[in-house]
């Protein structure tokens, strides 16, 4: 697939978030501002990114060298953690007004299940290095992306009259449901006529 | 002890109340037997890990306890995953990633980080019991309101000549496809989330906590 | 909204003229349901919302975005879904972010694409029978790629028949007004235009749908900011990269064409000029149409259902919330004090 269809298919078409239904606790949980959406978004999207060419590392350099393809699940759970973890000392010693907007979310991010998902859909679909990277990066913009929409919708909802039984968490997820009807519009038929 | 058990099937159930360890249950609830499959698997690894860390700990420093109970339930989540590719590879193959991701799967780490590793194994292993059924049966209600509206069937194991799919009467003809796709996914969960906290009344104690923790 | 309802009435009697009762049922079972559902919802919170007529509109849009040969579930389900998930799960009137009327009919759009997709013929229209069951539009798309043509070409290539008061329109046009431009209309818009053609019951008279906005525009019901900034945006992409997906050259697109079909005026007119669920100033609704318009394109050309303009315009009422911070609205002093304080 070209670097574009890769852009295309995780931001819109297999939006992570809205198709996959990966990440829809760190939605739900941070949506609730924007400024801590943002946040967390970027930081989701710099773990993934870095954790699919990590990862891709470590599976063409490591496990499949010796064989030990079976125990990757293992391996990437442990190695996104780490990531997160010097990730977030890295930010904090680099630039600290970055640490407490984004960096102090990395540690949570990596133990998400979007980041370990991009990994692994990378692995399945064999991308190389490049690739990974890109996919790990626009599957975090995607995640960015609905984020933000669905902190601002949230946002304007608190003045408004919503049932008392479906406030909070309930509204959020039909929200995003809505969300993801609407994106049902960019399919893989869409995909395959724009890249080809 | 009995609440060990039971606390998790309703009173505090992982998916409606708590709502953690949703990702993996929102995607594979398309058809009855897949959230039976994932909810069997989240079962086993969350009563094995919890078994595991009530034992370990004791043992292991409270600073590098994280990675150790990831680990384990990143070890029994591999043990099941092989087996199931081994022994049930239409199912392992449908479940695709989301095998794989109960390692990091928010209800088998809350249960470890919360409970199990401040418990003898006994008390444990029914708390991880009651928690698995309860994630268990909760995805299987997701996955037969979706499928009976989305698709109009009822997909069970499939045996001999019979491929384990009853059609539902009248739903079959037009099924309603958007429910077995994503928005049907969080819409179902969205209105069962909302009933959940109609019958259980009183506040959501963990759910505070708990929204902000990826 | 009983205005914007009196102005879509043209548009949607041309409907059950050409469909006959058929057509009146759909329109029927989307109104009363809608109607039905809003007052059991509005029962359930305790409000009375009836009378502001915005449940007969909702109905009303429902049914003329469907076609007229729909099983008559698919505009009880989309009016169910409107009301009940889209309106009244968010508060009902002014709380619903998505437009009800738009995110029903994409509900029922997905859940039964091949219902939603059967299109019968016109009783003005004499279909060979290799074309009953498309419109205009998804003959064009289905048989584009084949041959660098532009869409006019291919409907008459395919057999699409022209009624004798569009050739006399057109040769009088051509005549009397284009001629002296040295411009040459081929036949086959005008039909278009007046809505003599299959599709949906209330999108194919533009005509008579243009006329009921004379109307909404004389009353200040709607400005001129989101249909203005649709149709450009959605012209200009269709100008400049529309020629593409048929195998002709850039700024080969057929504007004309375009927006005269898939219901485009219907929903640039009607449906993204809702005031709920667009933004509150003139600057915000100029980005809101202008992204409603290029999404638009992009699912027309490249999507794979043809009826595009209503997925856009759902898409973008998603980041109206966002819009609206973007440019705030002078009328609500509370958001100004963060910045004086």
């Amino acid at each position: 697939m070209s670097y574009v269809g890769i852009i295309l298919t995780f931001v819109l078409v297999n939006n992570l978030v809205l198709t996959y239904l990966l990440g829809v606790c760190p939605v739900m949980g941070a949506s609730r501002r924007i400024g801590s959406s943002i946040g967390l978004g970027l930081a989701t999207t710099l773990v993934m990114a870095t954790g699919a060419l990590l990862t891709w590392a470590l599976r063409t350099w490591i496990l499949a060298p010796l064989g030990l393809l079976f125990l990757q699940t293992l391996v990437f759970v442990l190695a996104i953690l780490a990531l997160g973890h010097y990730m977030e000392r890295l930010v904090e010693a680099v630039a600290p007004a970055l640490h407490r907007s984004v960096g102090k979310y990395l540690p949570i991010v990596s133990t998400n299940c979007v980041v370990l998902g991009i990994a692994f859909v990378a692995a399945r679909a064999d991308f190389g290095p490049i690739e990974s990277l890109i996919a790990g990066f626009s599957g975090g913009v995607g995640v960015l992306g609905v984020m933000v929409v669905v902190a601002a919708i949230r946002e304007e909802l608190e003045t408004e009259a919503v049932p008392r039984a479906l406030r909070g968490m309930p509204v959020a997820f039909l929200t995003t449901g809505l969300l993801a009807l609407a994106l049902l519009a960019f399919d893989q038929v869409f995909l395959q006529n724009l890249v080809g | 002890m009995v609440r060990d058990l039971t606390r998790g099937i309703f009173r505090e159930n992982v998916i409606f109340v708590t709502l953690i360890g949703l990702c993996p249950a929102l995607a594979v609830t398309t058809h009855v037997i897949n959230a039976i499959g994932l909810g069997a698997g989240v079962l086993i690894v969350l009563v094995a890990s919890n078994v595991s860390v009530s034992l370990l700990g004791r043992i292991v420093a409270p600073r590098i306890q994280y990675p150790v109970f990831l680990g384990v339930s990143a070890l029994f989540v591999t043990i099941v995953d092989l087996t199931m590719q081994a022994h049930l590879p239409g199912l392992s193959e449908r479940l695709g990633i989301f095998v794989p991701l109960i390692a990091v799967n928010c209800a088998v780490l809350a249960r470890a980080d919360v409970f199990a590793r401040q418990v003898v194994p006994a008390r444990a292993l029914l708390d991880g019991l009651g928690f698995g059924v309860g994630f268990l049966l909760s995805l299987t209600l997701i996955a037969l309101i979706r499928e009976v509206l989305g698709s109009g069937t009822v997909t069970l194991v499939a045996f001999g000549d019979f491929d384990g799919v009853f059609a539902v009467p009248r739903m079959s003809d037009n099924p309603a496809r958007v429910m077995v796709l994503a928005p049907g996914a969080l819409l179902t969960v969205g209105y069962l989330v909302a009933l959940f906290s109609r019958f259980r009344q009183g506040p959501v104690g963990h759910a505070a906590g708990a929204e902000d923790q990826a | 909204m009983w205005i914007v309802t009196l102005c879509l009435l043209p548009g949607a009697g041309w409907g059950v003229y050409l469909y006959g009762t058929r057509a009146a049922l759909v329109l029927a079972a989307a109104i009363l349901s809608a109607v039905v559902f809003e007052a059991a919802a509005a029962r359930l919170a305790s409000r009375v919302t009836l009378r502001d007529g915005s449940a007969v509109l909702c109905g009303l849009l429902i049914g003329m975005s469907l076609s007229p040969a729909v099983p008559l579930f698919i505009p009880v389900v989309a009016s169910a879904f409107a009301m009940f998930v889209v309106k009244w799960s968010f508060g009902g009137l002014g709380g619903n972010w998505m437009n009800p009327a738009l995110a029903g009919r994409v509900f029922v759009a997905f859940s039964w694409p091949g219902a939603m997709t059967t299109w019968p013929a016109p009783r003005t229209l004499d279909l060979v029978d290799g074309l009953a069951g498309a419109t205009p539009l998804s003959l064009v798309k289905a048989t584009a790629p084949e041959r660098a043509q532009a869409p006019i070409a291919v409907l008459r290539d395919a057999g699409y028949p022209v009624s004798a008061f569009d050739t006399e329109v057109t040769s009088w046009l051509n005549v009397n007004v284009l001629g002296r431009a040295g411009v040459n209309l081929p036949t086959g818009y005008v039909d278009l235009f007046v809505g003599n053609v299959a599709g949906s019951i209330g999108e194919a008279s533009a005509l008579l749908l243009l006329a009921g906005t004379i109307f909404l525009f004389a009353r200040r019901i709607i400005t001129w900011h989101v249909p203005a900034a649709f149709f450009v945006t959605f012209a200009v992409c269709t100008r400049v990269f529309g020629g593409l997906t048929a195998g002709l050259g850039l700024f080969e697109g057929d504007v004309l064409f375009s927006v005269l079909t898939g219901g485009f005026v219907l929903a640039s007119f009607y449906m993204a000029t809702d005031p709920v669920t667009s933004p509150l100033t003139g600057g915000g609704m100029l980005i809101y149409g202008s992204v409603a318009g290029i999404i638009a394109f992009v699912l027309r050309a490249y999507g794979q259902f043809p009826e595009s303009v209503a997925l856009a315009i759902i898409l973008v009422n998603a980041v109206v919330p966002l819009i609206d911070r973007l440019c705030r609205p002078r009328r609500f002093g509370h958001r100004e004090v963060r910045h004086g304080s």
